[in-house]
């Protein structure tokens, strides 16, 4: 019996050490991920887009991380991507290691997935980030990807840098050689072409550092720059992001704009610029989604960057350019903290004479910047108290157990009450909470006006008042049980009592009507505190986000929606406390727990307790998923109708352009010089009408055009045609805004050709120079006058145009009379050749 | 110069190859389809490439000189009757010396020809 239940011990003991032996030697790994950067550990883009993954994916359990640094803009070569593919080939295909998820940053890396992937991590989801102004084109085709968009602001970018520079005449551009750069060129070009065509552009792109050096130099100061990188010369040498801005700054006094947050570094003034910590943590919530189930394809690609205005402090002094002067949304760097603390110096120890007596006094003493909220300098009892060896640096939001937002409501609140006293609650480095009271004034050093903050620990104090008022009562108890008797006290109390029962009761009836018609309601409705967490809601806002009460209550959106969408609940939730007076309403989506994007209708407004201090903020939820469905189909209905149109005139031009193509070889064949004059008429004839279904299929609605750009683009044509160069002839067109339906274009459009095409093979010919010019205006009765004139030889003083036997002016006045039903007049006196033409403006109606 | 013209339109071809033989350069081939440039291009290895944007076949012309582009640096000139910014914006990103809108004239090609000289005179 003995020898079986030792037996019986061991096995039990030996099974439970197998247990353990198992777990501690396998620890479950669920998921899988790789991480696969374009660039190097150290390029700080490449270091901001990971922190921003691990950041979000540390949180996840049981997900082994596997990095891989391609390392390309050091080593780019095509050898470089073949030792790549067989080294991943080694770790990890070989093994048969199966990704989960494959987040890639930028652009190389994520070219080589598209290439590789099939052969190297077949079916693994490709989640993207870094990718330069991606459109859809690039994923066509292509399973199982999704990602993030990094959009550079070229665009607003200048236009901030032309508020702060309005001296601008000229924006030179810096840029390297690696195909990137020379894509954000063309990017820089295009920008140029459509929004800025008034400022002449310096291209610095492709240069060796010595001639990109001279360039610079020889700016004038009328000069922006605009660095997009320069991270790789012609010859194949490569710079760091650090050296390529250096070599920049270094040379040119003119103000340097950038499009990305890490390149703000020593002279660059600033710009709105990407986030490359956004896109990591924006892939990563992406990642997160796919791990809990979703799939790619319910998870479109973020094309929004959220790009924002960031400028370096110490370059504005330098320029001393005011805050007035930047965007009002726009974040400051360096700001103070280097103003005040340079490397070897303490400026603020140097201009503040009473700086002894505050790093000494045992009172907890702090100097903070109002207007961002950073600590300037704290005095020895402060880094005491908080257990900092440094707290200069650090944001007030650091140590305050507040939001940034609750921060900025009190102080805005202190503000308008003229007070200078808070009672907050503070984190000590330890983690513990302390009570303190904050006196705050204003104090100016060098200029600057600065919060001192005087902070006093009064925990203890307000848990000895809390114990010494209950120490209170219970005596006043005592005593009034020893004076007025028992009985009589236990009325009282029992009167009490009931009062509030009563109360209580009346109180528990207006709660129960309230939730009851709450819950009524079929609008989902609910609320949240000031902090952005939800503090109720009603049985239709559970039933609408699929969760039970208890995994609302407490959380904020960024724990129940992606980054992506909940950034703009808590962007407006900011605006409505800005803003509190009125009914907020706006259009967006929500994400239920299984993943269902809906279209809803927000109405949002916040409540005052009595002192008029925001407490709460509720919302009403109105579906319109179903209306933005029919809007989508109705929207898609439109397209089709106007790529159909489009392509109708797309293809009558095109026949057209085949008719005179056919006529202008014959040209080319015939000898006989009238023929081929009568065929060059034809053929700009037929060109003339060619041009309105151009303008047509171009044009916003389809059925009209702008009159002056066709004028414009015949005159070209015509000239071309008859090889008539422009230094000889000269030709002005002065139009209102006049557009015209087909219908009228067609005739105007060859009425003018006839007339310049009169104009240049007879006015011309004793001097070979002259100037034709077109007046187009609107006149009473919804008319339109049209007066064209040359300074050429005239005609005839017998001549009459109703007498004439020419083509081209029997053709003018019969589509004048006959198809426009207007009136025409050729005066015979005077210089040159004039024609006044008037017709109705809406003898045809709009076709579409 | 020898020129490969990638043209649908046989009217517009025979309309180029006057022009082109007017002004002293050869047509080597003209093909109707993407496809087929992008299988002889490295055969013929013309001086330069004319492309319309519209072709018969399964690629349009952007297409074919991106695929061109990934193995030659052969200049191309875009010659079509697309004159919007969405279309010009994708031609550009194949890095053409020319985008030429139809109808064309004689000196339409003599501006791209001078264009080519200039920068290929090496």
């Amino acid at each position: 019996m003995i020898d079986i239940s030792i037996q019986k011990i061991v096995l039990i003991w030996f099974f439970l050490i197998s247990i353990t032996v198992i777990d501690a030697s396998q620890p479950p790994v669920d998921k899988r991920v790789l991480i696969l950067h374009s660039y190097h550990q150290g390029y700080k883009w490449t270091d901001d887009i990971h922190q921003g993954i691990v950041d979000i994916l540390n949180k996840e359990e049981n997900i082994e991380l596997c990095i891989e640094y391609m390392d390309l803009i050091r080593n780019q070569s095509d050898e470089t991507l073949v030792k790549l593919e067989e080294l991943y080939t080694i770790k990890y295909t070989n093994k048969n290691i199966r990704f989960d998820a494959i987040v890639v940053s930028d652009d190389n890396a994520f070219n080589f997935i598209i290439e590789k992937r099939d052969i190297l991590f077949k079916d693994s989801p490709i989640i993207f980030c870094g990718i330069n102004d991606f459109s859809a084109d690039r994923i066509k085709n292509i399973p199982n990807i999704t990602g993030v968009n990094e959009e550079k602001s070229i665009r607003q970018t200048i236009e901030v840098a032309l508020q702060i520079n309005k001296q601008t005449k000229k924006i030179a551009v810096v840029s390297g050689s690696r195909l990137t750069e020379h894509k954000n060129a063309a990017s820089f070009t295009e920008t140029m072409k459509n929004h800025f065509n008034q400022f002449e552009s310096i291209y610095l792109t492709n240069m060796e550092p010595e001639e990109l050096t001279e360039n610079l130099k020889e700016l004038s100061d009328d000069t922006i720059v605009l660095y997009l990188s320069y991270l790789l010369s012609p010859s194949g040498k490569n710079y760091s992001y650090q050296n390529g801005i250096k070599i920049v700054t270094n040379a040119t006094s003119s103000m340097v704009f950038v499009t990305s947050d890490f390149m703000i570094l020593d002279g660059v003034l600033g710009g709105c610029v990407s986030n490359a910590y956004y896109q990591g943590e924006t892939a990563a919530q992406m990642t997160t989604q796919i791990m809990n189930g979703r799939r790619t394809s319910q998870i479109p690609v973020a094309m929004k960057s959220h790009n924002t205005y960031i400028f370096n402090d110490n370059v504005l002094n330098k320029y001393s350019i005011p805050d007035s002067a930047l965007p009002a949304n726009s974040t400051i760097i360096n700001q103070l903290y280097t103003r005040f603390l340079d490397n070897d110096h303490h400026t603020l120890r140097k201009h503040f004479i009473g700086y002894e007596l505050f790093e000494k006094h045992g009172a907890i003493m702090l100097f903070i910047d109002p207007r961002t909220g950073i600590i300037v300098d704290a005095n020895r009892a402060a880094r005491d108290f908080y257990g900092y060896p440094r707290l200069e640096g650090k944001l007030i939001t650091d140590i305050n157990t507040l939001s940034a937002t609750q921060v900025a409501l009190e102080m805005n609140n202190a503000k308008l009450l003229k007070k200078n006293f808070f009672h907050f609650k503070h984190k000590l480095s330890n983690g513990l909470i302390k009570d303190i009271y904050n006196y705050s004034y204003p104090i100016t050093i060098n200029n600057t006006t600065l919060l001192l903050s005087i902070i006093f620990d009064v925990s203890n104090q307000l848990k000895a008042e809390k114990l010494s008022r209950l120490k209170t009562i219970i005596i006043f108890i005592i005593l009034l049980l020893l004076l007025s008797g028992s009985i009589l006290f236990i009325l009282i109390l029992s009167t009490l009592f009931n009062q509030r029962k009563e109360a209580d009761k009346k109180m528990d009836s207006q709660l129960h009507f309230l939730n009851t018609l709450l819950d009524t309601i079929p609008n989902p409705v609910f609320y949240k505190d000031i902090s952005g967490k939800y503090t109720g809601c009603n049985k239709a806002f559970e039933a609408y986000l699929e969760r039970p009460r208890n995994e609302i209550i407490g959380k904020t959106v960024f724990e129940m929606a992606p980054k992506e969408i909940a950034y703009k609940y808590y962007e407006k939730d900011s605006e409505l406390f800005a803003n509190p007076s009125k009914i907020q309403s706006y259009e967006w989506e929500v994400v239920t727990k299984t993943g269902d994007y809906k279209s809803v209708l927000f109405h949002k407004a916040v409540l005052f307790d009595k002192q008029l201090k925001i407490i709460n903020l509720v919302g009403v939820i109105t579906d319109i998923t179903e209306r933005k469905r029919t809007e989508e189909k109705l929207l898609a209905i439109i397209k089709e109708k106007k790529i159909l149109i489009q392509e109708l005139y797309h293809r009558t031009k095109n026949n057209m352009q085949v008719i005179s193509s056919m006529i202008a070889l014959q040209n080319y064949k015939c000898k006989n010089n009238d023929l081929k004059n009568i065929l060059l008429d034809i053929e700009n004839r037929i060109k003339s009408m060619a041009l309105v279904h151009q303008k047509l299929y171009q044009s916003q609605n389809l059925s009209k055009i702008n009159f002056c750009d066709y004028l414009n683009d015949l005159i070209d044509i015509l000239f071309t045609s008859f090889n008539i160069k422009s230094n000889m002839v000269s030709f002005s067109v002065e139009s209102e805004n006049i557009s015209l339906v087909i219908d009228l274009a067609i005739p105007c459009g060859l009425i003018c050709n006839e007339l310049i095409t009169n104009s240049l093979k007879y006015a011309f010919h004793e001097t070979g120079k002259g100037e034709i010019k077109i007046l187009v205006k609107n006149t009473e009765n919804n008319s339109i006058t049209l007066h064209y004139s040359d300074t050429g030889v005239g005609l005839p003083a017998d001549f009459n145009y109703k007498q004439s036997e020419t083509l081209g002016m029997m053709m003018i006045v019969s589509l004048v009379e006959h198809q426009l039903g207007g009136k025409i007049q050729i005066p015979v006196n005077g210089k040159g050749f004039n024609c006044l033409i008037e017709f109705k403006n809406n003898s045809y109606s709009e076709r579409i | 110069m020898t020129i490969l013209i990638v043209e649908d339109e046989a009217i517009t071809v025979m309309l180029m190859k006057v022009i082109i033989k007017e002004l002293g350069h050869t047509v080597q081939n003209a093909v109707a389809t993407g496809e087929e440039a992008i299988r002889i291009v490295d055969t013929l290895k013309p001086d330069l490439i004319i492309m319309d944007i519209l072709l018969a076949g399964e690629m349009n012309g952007i297409e074919t000189a991106a695929e061109i582009r990934k193995k030659s640096d052969i200049p191309i000139v875009y010659a079509t009757g697309y004159d919007d910014c969405d279309v010009k914006e994708k031609a550009m990103k194949t890095y053409p010396i020319g985008y030429l809108i139809k109808p064309l004239s004689q000196s339409d090609f003599e501006k791209i020809f001078d264009l080519y000289h200039a920068t290929y005179r090496n």
